[in-house]
């Protein structure tokens, strides 16, 4: 595992070389690397309404079909 | 790929059509149901994640997740507004499955079919969950970026309230802003230290501390690495590590390490903070503490990935002599004087960090209050 590595998996967000998932893990979340970016991460969030609310949405919705 | 386990679950609901895999409990070990919900996610929080799509690509010999992997294309294809994908893969799906009764809204929301009756309450609120109006975050963010014009305390307070306002729903998404933040003061020579001192106060010491480390990784990577080693130290306090993690942590490190010359002040640094660390290793693993006996930080460092089983990442030395590390003596870098130093988070001065080194004969207690 190489300094290198270790960079290009924070800022890429994948596992690089000998890196594990366990590393990226604690290399993550990656950077946002320009505004533009910036605004649709966050504009996007908020539209799809969060990590994991969709499968909640969707639980929820499933109980009463 | 499909297994046993997860054809078990389908046998229980009945019908395969019927398979929910966000519905089955005590499956959620299961390959096949992770990699389903892993890109299901993927295509609902916005956050890009191609690798979560090629595995459920590869997902074979899973037909009761095929009603799921049309969905999620469809969810991806709306998103995009790829309207005929959406078309294509809604039509492939059996109205009568679990995923096919999203088929309307899906189509409503898209504008291709309008409900011809009233939604019931659910469709209303998820029609209203996802179709929310974002005009304020987008407008925030324009902000944001419109502030680095004018002053760098102006950034760093609008920064700092959106990161906290972001937080609240969407932590990932915050995290990821405050690292754009910590690059644009390194960018544009803000003095980052209020920024620092907001992210410890809102995700804390431990979690503060990873992202601060992050961010510094390439611009400063000594203090960067005085900082994974605290917060490392800091969840061991809090017990909130697990073996694989404390080992993947200590790799970092060790790699960080590796591109100082032998020859870098920081090493003294460390050998001190790695002290401290093998302590909370040993007490919190209940291992032996022989990592005092090693003489040098790398050997500590081994020795500490030895004790608690982790050595399947061999170092390989020698790929990172030319990167930036080595070359900037500690405390030269803005980060050093400013934000790391004077605040709780790096004290890379050898004498603010002699302070925190841990002499035998003091309480762990009395050293925890002096290291945080």
């Amino acid at each position: 595992m190489n300094y290198d590595d270790l960079i290009k998996t924070y800022k890429n967000g994948t596992v690089t070389g000998e890196l594990t998932p366990v590393h990226l893990k604690i290399l993550s979340p990656r950077p946002l690397e320009r505004a533009e970016e910036l605004e649709n991460v966050i504009s996007s969030r908020f539209r799809y309404t969060g990590p994991g609310k969709w499968a909640k949405i969707v639980r929820d919705y499933a109980k009463n079909v | 790929m499909y297994t046993a386990r997860s054809a078990e679950a389908v046998s229980k609901n009945n019908n395969p059509l019927n398979f929910n895999p966000f519905r089955t409990g005590g499956i959620d070990e299961d390959p096949s149901v992770t990699i389903v919900s892993d890109a299901f996610e993927a295509v609902t929080n916005g956050m890009h994640n191609p690798e979560a799509m090629i595995r459920l690509e590869k997902l074979e010999k899973a037909e009761s997740f095929d009603q799921w992997k049309l969905l999620i294309r469809a969810v991806d294809a709306f998103y995009s507004q790829d309207f005929q994908t959406l078309e294509d893969c809604l039509e492939k799906i059996p109205s009568d499955s679990l995923a096919g009764s999203l088929k309307p809204v899906l189509y409503h929301m898209s504008g291709q079919k309008q409900l011809n009756r009233k939604p019931t309450f659910n469709e209303e609120k998820l029609i209203k969950r996802v179709t929310e109006d974002s005009r304020f975050l987008v407008s925030a963010a324009a902000q944001l970026t419109e502030s680095i014009e004018y002053s760098g305390d102006l950034f760093i307070e609008t920064a700092s309230l959106l990161i906290k306002e972001i937080k609240v729903n969407n932590p990932e998404a915050s995290e990821r802003l405050a690292l754009w933040c910590f690059s644009v003061c390194f960018e544009y020579s803000f003095d980052e230290e209020p920024l620092a001192d907001n992210v410890l106060m809102l995700y804390g010491q431990a979690e503060g501390l990873r992202l601060i480390a992050l961010s510094l990784m390439e611009e400063d990577p000594e203090s960067s690495l005085i900082c994974f080693t605290r917060a490392l130290i800091k969840r061991l306090i809090d017990k909130s590590i697990e073996k694989d993690e404390a080992g993947a942590w200590l790799d970092i490190i060790d790699t960080l390490m590796t591109a100082c010359p032998p020859s870098n002040p920081i090493l003294v640094d460390m050998s001190e903070l790695l002290s401290m660390l093998g302590t909370e290793l040993s007490l919190y693993f209940s291992i032996g503490n022989g990592m005092e006996l090693s003489s040098s930080p790398h050997e500590k460092l081994k020795n500490m990935k030895r004790s608690i089983g982790f050595m399947k990442q061999p170092l390989k030395p020698g790929a990172i002599g030319n990167t930036a590390i080595g070359n900037t003596a500690i405390g030269n870098t803005a980060i050093g004087n400013t934000a790391i130093g004077n605040t709780a988070i790096g004290k890379t001065s050898r004498q603010k960090t002699a302070s925190t080194a841990a002499p035998e004969n003091k309480s762990r207690e009395a050293v925890q209050l002096e290291l945080f």
